[in-house]
C-alpha cells in the first residue's frame, strides 16, 4: 500500500486567508442572491398554484453551495442556517417534484414567506461573515432554524424519497459457505459517512472474491444505530494478507480481524443485499432539466488584460491598414479588413464576458421594499421585469446604492398611506416596479411607483425659501418641467432638508443617488404626474470598459470626447456665433476669457470654451507617462507642439451636453470617431477630475477621455 | 509525468481549494468543470488520471456525471466531494462507479489519502 505523502500542515497564511476570504465573499454573495431570487420564484409559483420544483431546486443548489463554502471557512452561523434552509428546501422539493399538488396544498401558506425570511437571514449572516463580525442574533437564527425544521417536518414526503422500499434489507440468518473466512471490520470513530465508507470496504473485498453474509445488512447501515462495525464472509482461498490490505485500502478502517468460519450453511448472497437497495436509492438532487450552464468564472483582472490586448490589436490593425493603403496592395488590404472584423468580434465577446444579468441586483430588491414598507407602514407590491438584461459587473455593483435609494423613496414617500389611496379611489396596495431594458449600447432602468407624484408647489416653495425669495418667484412664474424639478430635487441643499421631505415627500438622498449614477457614467431622468405616480429612469452605459469617442486635436495635443454626450459639431463660421463682437476671433481669445464667447446650437446660445484652456485649468493629464500598457507612455504630442494657444484656421466646436446643460468646446481639428478601450489614468493631484480615463492611439500616444458630466458641473460651478 | 486531474464543482471556491491541495501534492490540474455536462465532456477530451466530482451541480448532477464517465471509461477514477448529510447520495455515487469520497470541509490530508487510495 502506498503511504500517502505527508501533507503539509495547512494553516491559513495571511495571504491565503485573504484570498479565500475574497473568494468566499464573491461566491457566497452571488449564491445568496440567487437563492433569494429562486425563493421569490417559489413564492410566485405557490401563489399561482404551480408546483415550484424547479425554483426549489435552484434555491437548494445555491443554499447548498453556501453551506459548503461556510463550512470550509468555518463560518458556523452561516453553515448552520444554510443547513436548516437546505433541509427545508429538500423536504419541500421532494414534495413538489412528486408532482403532488396535494403536497403543496398541505404546506402552510406561511412557508414561502418563511423561506424568504430565511434567505434574508442567510444574506445577513453571509454579510456578517464577510465583514468579520461574529454571527449576531444567534437566538433569532435558532428560532428561524427551528421554524424551518418545523416547516420541513410538516411536508409530506413523497414516496420516491423513501429508501425503505427494499425488502432485501431484512437480516437473513444464513450460514457461511464451505471454506470461508469471516472478516470483522471496525471503521475509525472519525470516519465520515460510515455507511458509504463501509460500502467501499465491501467493494474492495468483493474484488478478491464473493462477499457473503454481511451483518448488519447494508441497508441498515444508514440507520442511526450503525457504529461502523460490520462483518462479512470471503472464500478462504483468498490470502489473509491481501484481505487486510484491500480492506484497509478502503480507508478509515480502524481494525480488521479475520477468523475461520462456523460450519457451512446454504448460500445467500450478501452482495445482493448490498447492491439491490442501491439501485432503489433515489434523490431529487442535482438533476434539474434544461438549465443553462453558469460557465467558468474569470478573474476580472484577466478580462481587463484581455480587453487591453484587444485594444492594442485594434491599434495594430489601424497601423497595418495605413501601411496597406500606402503600398496599395489589395490582397493585404483585404486581409487587414478580415483582421478588423475578427478584432471587432473579439472585442464584443470580451465585453460580453464582463456582463452579468441584473437578476443578481434584482434579487436584493424585494428585501429593500419589504423593509421600507415595514418601517413606513405602507402596503406595497413590487414588480420586477428585465432581470435578464446584462450589464458590466462594475456598473451593477455600483447600482445597488442608487436603486436602493430610489426604491426606498418610492415606497416611503411615493406610495401614499392606505387611507389617502382609498380616498383617491386607488387600491390599498401601492405598486412599485423596477424594469430594465436595453437600448442599443445603453441599459435603462426605471423605478416607478403609482403614488401621488411629486408636489411641485412644495418643491418650488422650498427652493424659493432656500434661495431667498426672488429666485423662487421667478421659478414659480415659469412652469417647471420634470427636468427642472429633478434639478431642484437633487440640489443638495434642498434634498436633505427634512421639511421638504415631509411636505413633498421626495428627495431624500436623491443627490447621493444622482452622484452615484453619474459616477457610473449614467444619467437620471424624472417623470411625475399628480395622483398617478413617479418614475425615475436611469440610463447607463453597457460597460465602462469601451467607449465611442470623437478623437480631436487641439493645441497640438490629442483628446477624446465621448460620442454619447456629443450633441453636434459645428465649424466656427460666423453664422453660428451668437455674439460675433464678443467672440472676436475665438482662436486668439485668451483661454481664461472663454466666458465671453457663445455659439448658437439648436436655437440656443451655448458658452464656447477652448478645450486646451479647460484642460490646463484642470491640470491636464495629457503629458501623463507610464500609464497603461507598454508603449503607452508617450505623450500624444511633442512639447513644442503643445504650446498653449497655437492658432489654427480650421477650428471646430464640439457641443457637449449632459442633463440638459450644454457647452461648446473649440478644437483645432476633428480627427475621427473611434471605439476605444478605456484605461484608467492616475489620479491628478489637487485638480478636479474631468477625465474619465485615457486611451491609446494608433501612434502609441495616450489621449485623455473627457468626462463630460464632470466637466459641465465644473463649468456651471464657476 | 505529473498525474493529471479534472476538478468538477460548481463553486469556484471549491475548485480552487481542491486544485490547490492537489497541485501541492504534485498533480497537474488539466481541467475544471462547473456542471455535470461539462465534466463528462471534459473527461472524454482529457482522460485525466483522477476526477474530483461535486455531487450537487447544475445541468447534470455529479452522480449522473459519474455514471456517464464510467460508461465512457470503466477504469475512470472518480473521487466524490460530498457534504455531511449526503450519505445516501454518496452511496448512490459509489454504486454509479465512484471510487471514494471525501467530506467537506476538506482536510488536505484526507483528500490526499483518498486520492492515494484511489490511485493505488
Amino acid at each position: 500500500m502506498t503511504a500517502p505523502p505527508a501533507a503539509p500542515a495547512r494553516g491559513w497564511g495571511a495571504d491565503d486567508r485573504g484570498r479565500w476570504d475574497a473568494l468566499f465573499a464573491a461566491e457566497a454573495r452571488e449564491h445568496a442572491a440567487r437563492a433569494a431570487g429562486a425563493l421569490l420564484d417559489v413564492q410566485r409559483d405557490v401563489e399561482r398554484g404551480a408546483a415550484p420544483a424547479r425554483a426549489l431546486d435552484a434555491a437548494f443548489r445555491s443554499v447548498h453551495t453556501i453551506k459548503g463554502l461556510a463550512a470550509a471557512m468555518e463560518h458556523a452561523g452561516v453553515a448552520q442556517l444554510a443547513h436548516a434552509l437546505e433541509d427545508a428546501l429538500a423536504a419541500l422539493r421532494d414534495g413538489a417534484s412528486a408532482g403532488a399538488t396535494p403536497a403543496w396544498g398541505s404546506v402552510p401558506a406561511a412557508t414561502p414567506a418563511l423561506l424568504l425570511d430565511a434567505a434574508d437571514a442567510l444574506h445577513d449572516a453571509v454579510e456578517a461573515a464577510i465583514a468579520g463580525a461574529p454571527a449576531d442574533g444567534a437566538r433569532s437564527t435558532e428560532q428561524l432554524v427551528a421554524r424551518l425544521q418545523a416547516a420541513a417536518g410538516d411536508v409530506p414526503r413523497a414516496p420516491v424519497a423513501t429508501r425503505e422500499t427494499d425488502p432485501a434489507g431484512e437480516p437473513r440468518e444464513v450460514g457461511a459457505l464451505a471454506g470461508t473466512v469471516r472478516v470483522h471490520v471496525r471503521l475509525a470513530a472519525t470516519a465520515a459517512l460510515p455507511a458509504a465508507r463501509a460500502m467501499i470496504v465491501l467493494r474492495r473485498a468483493g474484488e478478491l472474491g464473493l462477499v457473503t453474509r454481511v451483518t448488519p445488512p447494508a441497508p441498515r447501515w444508514q440507520e442511526d444505530g450503525f457504529d461502523g462495525a460490520f462483518a462479512f464472509d470471503l472464500p478462504s482461498t483468498v490470502e489473509r494478507g491481501s484481505i487486510e490490505r484491500a480492506v484497509r485500502l478502503a480507508g478509515e478502517v480502524a481494525e480488521v480481524t479475520i477468523a475461520e468460519c462456523a460450519p457451512p450453511i446454504p448460500f445467500s448472497s450478501g452482495v445482493a443485499a448490498v447492491a439491490e437497495p442501491l439501485g432503489d436509492v433515489r434523490h431529487g438532487g442535482g438533476r434539474p432539466a434544461g438549465r443553462s450552464a453558469p460557465g467558468v468564472r474569470l478573474d476580472a483582472a484577466r478580462l481587463d488584460a484581455l480587453l487591453d490586448l484587444v485594444g492594442e490589436l485594434g491599434v495594430a490593425r489601424t497601423r497595418l491598414a495605413a501601411a496597406a493603403a500606402r503600398t496599395g496592395d489589395r490582397a493585404l488590404a483585404a486581409a487587414v479588413g478580415d483582421v478588423g472584423r475578427v478584432a471587432a468580434a473579439l472585442q464584443e465577446e470580451v465585453i460580453a464576458c464582463r456582463l452579468v444579468p441584473l437578476d443578481e441586483l434584482f434579487a436584493r430588491l424585494p428585501r429593500i421594499v419589504r423593509e421600507a414598507a415595514r418601517t413606513s407602514g405602507r402596503e406595497v407590491a413590487l414588480a420586477l421585469d428585465g432581470g435578464e438584461v446584462a450589464i458590466d459587473r462594475a456598473i451593477m455593483d455600483g447600482l445597488a446604492e442608487p436603486i436602493g435609494h430610489l426604491l426606498r423613496n418610492a415606497v416611503a414617500h411615493g406610495v401614499e398611506p392606505a387611507e389617502r389611496r382609498a380616498a383617491a379611489g386607488k387600491p390599498p396596495t401601492g405598486r412599485v416596479a423596477v424594469r430594465a431594458w436595453r437600448e442599443r449600447d445603453a441599459v435603462l432602468l426605471a423605478v416607478a411607483d403609482d403614488g401621488g407624484g411629486v408636489d411641485r408647489e412644495a418643491v418650488l416653495r422650498r427652493a424659493a425659501e432656500r434661495d431667498g425669495g426672488g429666485a423662487g418667484e421667478g421659478a414659480a412664474a415659469a412652469p417647471l418641467d420634470d427636468a427642472g424639478l429633478l434639478r431642484l430635487l437633487s440640489a443638495p441643499g434642498l434634498s436633505t432638508a427634512p421639511r421638504v421631505t415631509a411636505v413633498s415627500g421626495r428627495g431624500v438622498g436623491l443627490d447621493a443617488a444622482l452622484a452615484a449614477v453619474r459616477r457610473l457614467g449614467g444619467t437620471l431622468a424624472l417623470r411625475t404626474a399628480p395622483g398617478l405616480g413617479t418614475t425615475f429612469t436611469l440610463r447607463l452605459p453597457l460597460t465602462l470598459a469601451v467607449v465611442r469617442v470623437l478623437v480631436v486635436r487641439d493645441a497640438g495635443l490629442t483628446w477624446a470626447v465621448p460620442v454619447a454626450q456629443l450633441r453636434e459639431t459645428l465649424d466656427l463660421a460666423p453664422a453660428h456665433l451668437a455674439d460675433a463682437a464678443a467672440v472676436g476671433d475665438p482662436r486668439a481669445a485668451a483661454p481664461a476669457a472663454g466666458e465671453a464667447a457663445h455659439l448658437v446650437s439648436r436655437g440656443a446660445a451655448v458658452a464656447l470654451r477652448s478645450l486646451h484652456a479647460v484642460a490646463h485649468a484642470s491640470a491636464t493629464p495629457g503629458g501623463t507617462t507610464g500609464t497603461g500598457a507598454p508603449g503607452a507612455g508617450r505623450p500624444a504630442a511633442s512639447p513644442a507642439a503643445a504650446s498653449v494657444g497655437a492658432p489654427s484656421p480650421e477650428g471646430e466646436a464640439l457641443v457637449v451636453e449632459s442633463e440638459g446643460v450644454a457647452v461648446a468646446l473649440r478644437v483645432d481639428a476633428v480627427i475621427g470617431e473611434r471605439e476605444v478601450v478605456v484605461k484608467p489614468l492616475p489620479p491628478v493631484r489637487g485638480a478636479l477630475r474631468i477625465w474619465s480615463g485615457g486611451t491609446i492611439l494608433e501612434d502609441g500616444g495616450v489621449a485623455p477621455i473627457l468626462d463630460v458630466p464632470s466637466f459641465l458641473r465644473l463649468q456651471s460651478a464657476r | 509525468m505529473p498525474r493529471t486531474v479534472l476538478i468538477c464543482d460548481d463553486a469556484l471556491f471549491m475548485r480552487t481549494m481542491v486544485g490547490d491541495i492537489l497541485r501541492e501534492a504534485g498533480f497537474e490540474v488539466v481541467g475544471e468543470a462547473a456542471t455535470g455536462v461539462q465534466a463528462v465532456e471534459r473527461y472524454g477530451a482529457l482522460r485525466p488520471d483522477l476526477v474530483t466530482m461535486d455531487i450537487v451541480m447544475p445541468d447534470m448532477g455529479g452522480i449522473d456525471a459519474v455514471r456517464e464517465i464510467t460508461r465512457l471509461d470503466p477504469g475512470a477514477r472518480v473521487l466524490m466531494c460530498s457534504a455531511m448529510g449526503q450519505q445516501a447520495l454518496v452511496i448512490e455515487a459509489m454504486a454509479a462507479g465512484a471510487r471514494d469520497f471525501v467530506v467537506k470541509p476538506f482536510q488536505p490530508s484526507r483528500v490526499l489519502e483518498a486520492v492515494e487510495r484511489i490511485l493505488a
